[in-house]
């Protein structure tokens, strides 16, 4: 009965729905790699153990989570993480809103303009996956 | 004014309702009124917080649920079984937890165990086995050497294992230090949470009820102001999000009445 450890970590906002932030939570980890595919994902038990969280709600999380693609139903283990997983555009967006705003709010902080950021966004594109090709 | 919310269900067959109480009306003897008209539906395998400032009817409501009390006017049914307060209509499978009775004193926790799950044809000693360690009770402690942190342990323990359909929490968090009420909590959702027991839980307790909730019911002055499920109510206003915006909107007390966190 002890809670098990989930792999992911889960902030919640007061006001947020909880099963959205449970939710943006496991695909972030999904998407980032780190729940590899076919790994069992936590049962809704484990999820409502772990989270404290209304058995209910963590059973509606994993239903999203099929429902868009990025678990599947295996019988006799429960659900698991699919291979080359891919979420939908508008949970995508989402998830980069986040980073976003804290990268906006953090530069915002420093005092940087919004040239500065975006010219170190492009540098940093740049460095990590190659020269970028001007917007078409 | 009661404010109804629920989102559209996305399957045609209806859910059996766990509790139906229609135009519920209670007053004592002596002619004080307690509830007024008060008509609430929650599903099967519901989590509802009881929210309400102090006498707002809250453990009579609860009383009335589990069959203790007689209703003046309005009908109640629990799973489907008209309750009306008379002994021979005391809903079967309701447990109520509350403060207000304490396990009985002169019993070791085994000796209490085996002469509760004798009037429960549901009980499950592997339930009551997993809680002992869970709430590291032992079985030859004495009920009242037990702390009351302790003595709500075995009161849980005892209506956790009796697999009650419906399980009624009368502030089950109220006095409890961090520890114990990590353990209440974690016993609640380890046995059957959501899959076919419907649970009550009222408390002033409102951010431990936050994540464990899926439905809220609002009541003051013994008349309910809102009721409904958790998200829907969620999205009726965008300064009610929370648990406690709730409380405040739909109470007619000021902020400063909510009671703090325990």
């Amino acid at each position: 009965m002890t809670a098990t450890t989930l792999p992911f970590h889960v902030t919640f906002r007061p006001g947020e729905p909880p099963w959205r932030e449970v939710y943006f939570a496991a695909t972030r980890a999904i998407l980032a790699g780190d729940m590899a595919p076919s790994v069992p994902f936590p049962s809704v038990r484990e999820l409502s153990q772990a989270l404290r969280l209304n058995a209910n709600t963590a059973h509606k999380v994993v239903a999203e989570l099929v429902r868009d693609g990025l678990l599947q139903v295996k019988p006799g283990v429960g659900t698991v993480v699919i291979e080359a997983p891919r979420a939908p555009a508008a949970v995508r967006q989402r998830l980069l809103d986040e980073d976003v705003e804290r990268l906006v709010v953090e530069a915002r902080r420093l005092g940087l303009t919004q040239s500065e950021v975006l010219h170190g966004v492009q540098t940093k594109w740049s460095t990590l996956f190659g020269p970028t090709r001007a917007a078409s | 004014m009661h404010i109804v919310a629920h989102s559209t269900p996305s399957f045609a067959v209806a859910m059996p309702a766990a509790i139906e109480a229609s135009n519920l009306s209670f007053a004592f003897v002596s002619g004080t009124a307690v509830l007024h008209d008060v008509t609430a539906t929650l599903p099967v395998g519901a989590t509802c917080a009881l929210v309400g400032p102090n006498g707002a009817g809250k453990s009579t409501l609860l009383e009335l649920f589990a069959g203790l009390r007689m209703p003046h006017t309005g009908m109640l049914r629990v799973h489907g079984e008209s309750v009306t307060g008379a002994p021979s209509t005391r809903p079967t499978g309701v447990a109520l937890v509350s403060t207000r009775a304490l396990p009985p004193a002169g019993f070791t926790i085994t000796a209490l165990l085996r002469y509760v799950s004798a009037w429960h044809p549901r009980w499950d000693d592997a339930i009551a086995d997993a809680l002992l360690k869970e709430f590291a009770l032992a079985g030859r402690q004495r009920i009242e050497t037990l702390s009351f942190g302790g003595g709500m342990k075995v009161q849980l323990l005892c209506a956790l294992a009796s697999q009650p359909r419906v399980l009624l929490l009368d502030e089950p968090f109220i006095g409890l230090d961090v520890a114990t009420k990590d353990a209440l909590i974690r016993g609640l959702l380890s046995v059957d949470a959501g899959a076919t027991r419907t649970t009550m839980i009222a408390s002033h307790d409102l951010a431990e009820m936050e994540l464990l909730v899926d439905h809220v019911l609002v009541l003051d002055s013994g008349r309910l102001q809102l009721s409904g499920e958790f998200d829907a109510l969620r999205t009726l206003d965008e300064r009610s999000a929370t648990l406690r915006d709730l409380y405040v909107a739909h109470t007619d007390r000021s902020t400063s009445r909510v009671e703090p966190a325990v």
